[in-house]
């Protein structure tokens, strides 16, 4: 998430925190090497400045799932690196409200509604990225009455978070009869999604986001880790689907 | 010129880096503790939802999520003109103590613990939480239970323990259910019990002994300096809301009222080696890295909060408050390691006030969300577990935000932590050595504090990832230390 930095440059960010001209320098009396360094030009996703063999996703990475590493880790049964410790199945497939993609007729925001106890969020117009993020929490953000942000990341179908979720409410938006003249209507009630960037990418600036040249970053463009995400993935049905 | 570098810090979040300072005959002349990195979030927040506000600034710290989820809140009732319906209060409130209560425990045994409650004498390999349950087995079986029980009600009541997500502008996400309620009732009285017992325990086993005395009592570990923190209407410290209360180095009172006024009491200042901003009291401008009653550095945390209180708000609280000042004599208490001791004080009060709260009858009142006017500026001040956090922000017509400071607690005590790593440090650097114990010296100095750098992280027994090294006047490595 801290990745949200890149949507800015790191001059902008020092001059807000510190104040224009603010410039790294060392303590009086000391050497030029005891100035704190400067920044770095973005933020990497862990997997392109070392080689990552297992990932265990999730802000913070829900219990269950560091249990489910370490039995492995432990029995001596590790599956092949580039395992992600998560559900393949979207986390929609645990959760316990019920969801019947009835039609967008309106987005709200969290503020905006109290939602009803059982029915899907989505269903109730709320943001909700369950469809597109993998399980493994238990649903733990819709249960306790507010959205799914996408912590755990995307399914291996979803992919590109943002794109899959984009499309689904495209799918789902309806503002009458389907036909040309409610197409504008539509538009309208998607334009109520403000910070598009924020709220589908909270958690993925830095892997979706990034042009791929710069995806390289200070290491150097020859970085031979990929991103995770690509590799396979277990879970309940391992493998992908 | 020597100087000797400690990097990385041990149990830090993030990274820390302490650089000395010798004269030519080796005595320390000066000290610094730069933070050598920068996030960036009063930039990126810009033009984010203001309701995400909660669940992105808590992510600033893994240690106290629980902090800025709720600053953040209260942040965003203002900016909404917003009032709390009672039932929503009460579920941030009980979220809060818990809180509290499990993060001074967290401080007490697992990371302050080894300078606390193990003999000074302890070989490094034992100087870890381990060693502290294998010295004290029973009691640390107790601690593991009770706080997992803690971690519980802030998993009940804020939908994820780290990194919660219940709270929005005017309320909270849902109401709380009848059997929430129950199981709160029962986790509150074993923490009430295990408070009771540390408070015995402090006293039988940790108090009495010489090591910890002369850190208690020594000059060298005193630092005069003003103190800042949330008060109630009976001026009993309150880590949810009240009036910020600001008490001089001699005592007096500089400041009572409205917390979010008392902003713009405040200054920063910067350094160029460091990103870490340094806040003063305007009045007595910036004097330079000195301590006293003509400086405007101040600190906050619960010795600040004990300081500028007049009272505890519960029983147990209010009988050790009352031994703690007997015991030193003078108020404010200006010695660093009391900190530990002002930790334990406040848990105590925290764990009373969770059970008092899970008996109120509107605690599971289906009335969760204020009405919300049209988005504006707000600022809100919370008691985070290590001081005083502000979180002022501007929202745009659609509730976009324009403008966010936050002023973290660590940040107000910056100044302080730099001055208290000098005292240690002067007193344990002699002809230019440092052996591995008095190092250990160096880093209690900032662990009294707490760091919100510190995390959870190299405590298995054996390696802390510190080094020392010391480098004669041409830049020539003479001696490495490392743990
Ligand atoms: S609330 Fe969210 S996670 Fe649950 S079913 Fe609806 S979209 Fe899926
Ligand atoms: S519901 Fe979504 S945001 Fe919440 S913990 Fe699960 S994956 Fe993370």
């Amino acid at each position: 998430m801290p990745a949200l930095a890149n949507l800015t440059s790191r001059e902008e960010l020092l001059a807000e925190a510190l104040g224009e001209g603010w410039r790294p320098g060392p303590p009086p009396g000391g050497e030029a090497e005891d100035a704190p360094p400067d920044l770095l030009p973005k933020a990497l996703p862990l997997s392109q400045v070392i080689r990552v063999d297992y990932v265990v996703p999730g802000c913070p990475p829900p219990a269950p799932l560091i249990g489910e590493f370490f039995n492995a880790f432990l029995s001596g049964e590790m599956p092949e690196p580039g395992y992600v410790f998560a559900k393949v199945k979207a986390l929609c497939e645990e959760c316990p409200r019920t969801r019947e993609e009835r039609v967008l007729k309106k987005i709200v925001r969290p503020h905006e509604l109290l939602p009803a106890p059982e029915v899907c969020l989505l269903d109730q117009g709320m943001i909700c990225l369950g469809p597109v993020t993998c399980g493994g929490c238990s649903a733990a953000c819709p249960s306790a009455g507010m959205p799914c942000t996408g912590c755990l990341g995307p399914t291996p179908k979803a992919g590109d978070m943002g794109l899959a979720m984009i499309s689904a409410l495209a799918s789902l938006v309806r503002a009458g009869e389907e036909g040309e003249e409610t197409i504008p209507k539509e538009d309208e009630i998607l334009d109520a999604l403000v910070d598009p960037i924020g709220t589908l990418y909270k958690f993925g600036v830095p892997t979706s986001l990034s042009p791929l040249r710069e995806r390289a970053g200070v290491r150097g463009s020859s970085s031979p880790y990929p991103v995770p995400y690509q590799r396979g993935r277990g879970g309940e049905e391992g493998g992908g689907r | 010129m020597k100087k000797i570098v400690i990097d990385p810090i041990t149990r830090l979040e993030g990274h820390g880096k302490i650089l000395l300072y010798l004269d030519e005959a080796g005595g320390l002349k000066d000290a610094v503790l730069e933070i050598p990195e920068l996030r960036g979030f009063e930039r990126f927040c810009q033009g984010r939802r203001a309701e995400e506000m909660p669940q992105i600034t808590e992510r600033i710290c893994g240690v106290c999520p629980e902090a800025h989820h709720l600053a953040s809140a209260k942040a965003l009732d203002e900016c909404y003109s917003a009032e709390v319906p009672e039932p929503a209060r009460l579920q941030r409130e009980l979220f809060y103590d818990a809180y509290i209560f499990s993060d001074h425990l967290l401080h007490l045994v697992f990371l302050g613990g080894p300078d606390l409650l193990l003999p000074q004498d302890t070989p490094k390999g034992q100087r870890n939480v381990l060693g502290v349950l294998q010295a004290h087995p029973e009691l640390g079986k107790q601690v593991v239970k009770v706080r997992a029980r803690a971690q519980r009600i802030l998993d009940l009541i804020g939908g994820k323990a780290i990194h919660p997500v219940f709270a929005l502008p005017g309320g909270v996400a849902q109401p709380l259910s009848q059997e929430a309620r129950e199981e709160i009732r029962g986790h509150a009285q074993a923490m009430v019990g295990l408070a009771e017992r540390m408070v015995t325990f402090f006293h039988e086993q940790v108090l009495p002994d010489p090591g910890i005395q002369s850190l208690l009592l020594a000059e060298e570990c005193r630092l005069p300096t003003h103190y800042m923190g949330l008060v109630d209407e009976e001026g009993a410290p309150n880590f949810y809301h009240g009036a910020l209360r600001i008490v001089s180095a001699a005592g007096e009172e500089i400041y009572c009222g409205d917390a979010r006024e008392a902003l713009s009491l405040i200054e920063e200042h910067t350094e160029p080696w460091t990103y870490v901003k340094f806040p003063y009291l305007k009045e007595f401008s910036w004097q330079g890295f000195s301590a006293g009653v003509e400086s405007g550095i101040y600190r906050v945390g619960p010795l600040a909060r004990i300081n500028v209180a007049e009272r505890m708000a519960t029983p147990l609280a209010q009988e050790e408050f009352e031994r703690f000042f007997d015991h030193f004599g003078e108020r404010p208490v200006h010695a660093t390691f009391a900190y530990h001791w002002a930790r334990l004080i406040e848990m105590v009060q925290a764990a009373e006030d969770v059970a008092r709260l899970s008996e109120e009858d509107a605690l599971t009142g289906r009335e969760v969300r204020g009405e919300l006017s049209s988005p504006g500026e707000g600022i809100g001040v919370i008691e985070a577990a290590r001081g005083t956090l502000f979180h002022h922000y501007k929202l745009s017509p659609e509730g976009l935000v324009e403008f966010v400071n936050l002023i973290v607690a660590t940040t107000h005590n910056a100044a302080g932590i730099g001055l208290s790593v000098k005292q240690m440090a002067a007193r344990v650097v002699k002809e230019g050595e440092l052996d591995e114990r008095l190092l250990n010296r160096v880093e209690m100095a900032f662990r009294a504090y707490d760091p919100c750098l510190a995390c959870a992280t190299h405590f298995l027994p054996g390696e802390t990832p510190l080094a020392v090294e010391i480098y004669d006047a041409q830049g020539v490595l003479k001696q490495r230390i490392v743990r």
